[in-house]
């Protein structure tokens, strides 16, 4: 079984707890993906249209901040191994890096690794031509109930609601978050906590979920429950006023119920 | 509808608009220039529109060329950062309304503060909706003088009813022709006027206004006579609005049948993606984020008065086209065509401020927080182009047309309805979050 971690940057810590998770449960040669990627229009045009008669003060102030940046990018495609990488490489998977994880350079490498299990980690929205690529399918997690809580923000949207916010592993297909869902967790929240506590812990759940999910994977096909399209909402970014609500609310939690799993 | 003051652009063919007689009397070889220019590609013939109008906006005056300046500084869809508490613009945006009132001699609202020609004359139509939003920040400010300003706006309306109960297209200089839209936003004045000073005449002015509505309505529930370019738009559902609450206030089932009849009509011209055909205000040209809103906020207004959820629907249909679209891509485009191409070289601030207000509506109506969500970000992005420290009277507390200031629509202008549509999508924000703090 080829397990490959895809993700949207070589230091990105949640695709290192993803691995180590992983690891933990036994599976080990997990190779890793690597972007070096940036969003953003990358020619003249692209940026005009994007910055209009702004992008000269826009330029300025990229070369203000970063003028060793591209430097950095550089050698870090050729330097020694990152903690990531070097995780990788501890437990005998390979550590490649990318230019953009959509593009045809990952698509061949991921065909050379002969990829079974693609597990995103940090990845921007993958394209249907790297989702065809691996034999069982590329899972993610996201850190919502689905179909209920589609998009961004969604622990802080499950709070806001009065819902327990909870992570969810699922199959990746060409829409957002709307893949068959393989398994629910929920988060415990304490009225102590705080938005950016509950997230960490989400994180961290949503790394297990994977694990125990790729696990599964190795000897067993995994639960599919579909989604229907109609189902559910999609979220967006929440706005510093909701979220101060949202703290609020968060204060006046209860104690903590057990935090149940659905897990098939 | 007066909206050839609203664009800036030529008069409609009955010669609505300040700039009619202008038009009329050009010189041959500004045709004949005219006509080269319509031979270029029409990106170019855009630019040196841009270029032409730019050209005559007198901006040697400090006011004008710092507000360039900062708006071509600006990043268009960067972050919104508002400097001010929301009360502080509210107040500065109605401080800006008053100086509007005044620069006419209190007799109705002028229509703008153009860089070019300054104060324009009072405009009938705004000053209409405009009374609605003095007597709610009247009321939520603790302001008298905004309430009796109100006042006097109304019983500037009644001055300037036309004989055959309508209420004129454009601005006060021009020979006063009936328009449809114009007299549906007098008359939700004039009923917020009723209803605040209890005096008969504004209900019998409106009801007269109304009674010349269900005259002047095709069979099929459209408006096409007495319409800006004279074709049926989508748009007026912000008639039929007024026209439900004016048989709610009169008792005569007539208005709201024929308010009914047109929002059938409107609800047909609307796609599965939530796109209104004739919602432009030239035929076949795309959507401006103003009359998209004016569409919703029909819609929305008239559903909550006749209690139903079909119009409902119809409204948070677009409203949620919106909403993705500006959530994913963090800028409202100035306009929309079919399909939702959006043209992001500029913002119509008017049409953010609105589409802030139907959002702020949609969730006190349907308690989705997603719509206050966004209608929060979309206003902190309206307040952050408001300047609230500026030496200049007539830049401190207004609204662009566009932004920057070069968009198409209102181009160098700063016009009351965009004032107007931000005190009131703020005023809803705030009610929508005091709701919020009591639940939380």
């Amino acid at each position: 079984m080829t397990v490959v971690i895809l993700t949207g940057h070589p230091e990105n810590r949640y695709a290192g707890d993803v691995l180590r998770a992983i690891n933990g449960r036994g599976v080990r040669k997990v190779h890793v993906v690597a972007g070096t990627w940036k969003s953003g229009p990358r020619n003249l045009p692209g940026l005009l249209r994007t910055h209009g008669p702004s992008l000269p003060w826009v330029v300025a102030k990229w070369l203000a901040r970063g003028a060793v940046r591209p430097l950095a990018s550089f050698f870090s495609r050729r330097g020694p191994a990152t903690g990531l990488a070097a995780d990788v490489e501890r437990q005998g998977g390979r550590f490649v890096l990318v230019e953009d994880p959509n593009g045809t350079e990952c698509g061949q490498i991921l065909g050379q690794l002969g990829v079974d299990i693609l597990v995103l980690a940090g990845a921007p929205i993958v394209r249907a031509n790297i989702l065809g690529i691996p034999r069982i399918g590329t899972l993610n997690a996201h850190q919502g109930a689905l179909p209920k809580y589609r998009g961004m923000n969604v622990v802080e949207w499950a709070i806001f609601d009065g819902s327990v916010p909870s992570v969810s592993v699922h199959f990746v297909d060409p829409g957002i978050d709307t893949g068959d869902v393989v398994a629910t967790e929920e988060i415990e929240v304490r009225s102590t906590d705080t938005i950016e506590g509950v997230r960490a812990r989400a994180a961290t759940t949503q790394a297990h979920l994977l694990a125990w999910a790729v696990g599964v994977a190795c000897s067993r096909p995994l639960p599919r429950l579909p989604q229907r399209a109609a189902e559910g909402r999609q979220y967006y970014v929440m706005h510093p006023r909701l979220r101060r609500v949202t703290q609020r609310r968060l204060a006046g939690v209860s104690d903590p119920a057990r935090a149940s799993t659905t897990r098939r | 509808m007066g909206v050839s003051q609203k664009v800036g652009v030529a008069p409609s063919p009955n010669g609505v608009g300040a700039a009619a007689s202008e038009t009329a009397n050009q010189p041959v070889r500004a045709g004949l220039r005219a006509r080269a220019v319509r031979r270029l590609p029409s990106r170019l013939q855009a630019w040196l529109r841009a270029v032409d109008d730019a050209a005559h906006q007198r901006l040697y005056r400090p006011l004008h060329f710092l507000t360039l300046i900062r708006d071509a500084r600006a990043n268009p869809s960067g972050p919104a950062r508002p400097e001010g508490e929301r009360r502080q613009y509210v107040r500065a945006l109605v401080d800006w309304l008053k100086r509007g009132h005044d620069a006419v001699g209190g007799q109705g609202v002028a229509a703008y503060y153009g860089f070019a020609e300054g104060w324009s004359a009072a405009y009938p139509e705004t000053t209409g909706y405009i009374i609605n939003t003095c007597l709610e920040a009247a009321d939520r400010l603790g302001d008298p003088d905004l309430a009796a300003r109100a006042r006097r706006l109304a019983d500037w309306e009644l001055e300037v009813q036309m004989p055959e109960g309508a209420w004129q297209s454009g601005l006060t200089t021009v020979p006063p022709v009936p328009a449809v839209f114009n007299t549906g936003q007098v008359i939700q004045g004039l009923i917020a006027a009723h209803r605040a000073f209890g005096h008969a005449r504004y209900l019998e002015a409106a009801a007269r206004g109304g009674r010349w509505l269900v005259a002047n309505q095709d069979v099929d529930g459209a408006w096409r006579r007495h319409t800006y370019r004279g074709f049926a738009n989508s748009y007026s559902t912000r008639v039929a609005w007024p026209l439900v609450d004016l048989a709610r206030a009169t008792g005569e089932r007539r208005f709201e049948e024929a308010a009914v009849r047109y929002l059938e009509w409107a609800a047909r011209c609307q796609d599965e993606s939530g796109w209104f055909d004739h919602c432009s205000l030239e035929p076949g040209e795309p959507a401006l984020t103003h009359t998209l809103a004016y569409t919703m906020e029909g819609f929305l207004e008239s559903s909550v008065l006749l209690g139903t959820d079909r119009w409902l629907r119809v409204a948070q249909r677009t409203a949620d086209s919106l909403l993705h679209r500006y959530e994913v891509r963090r800028h409202l485009a100035g306009a929309y065509d079919r399909g939702w191409r959006g043209d992001h070289s500029f913002a119509c601030m008017t049409g953010c401020a609105q589409v802030g207000l139907v959002w702020c509506r949609l969730y006190q109506v349907t308690g989705d927080a997603r719509y206050l969500n966004a209608a929060l970000k979309i206003n902190d992005f309206v307040v952050t182009f408001i300047d609230l420290r500026s030496a200049w009277p007539e830049m401190r507390g207004a609204v662009k047309g566009s932004h920057p200031v070069w968009g198409p629509y209102m181009r160098f202008r700063l016009p009351s309805w965009a004032a107007k549509f931000t005190v009131d999508s703020l005023l809803r924000e705030e009610e929508a979050l005091a709701g919020l703090e009591d639940r939380s």
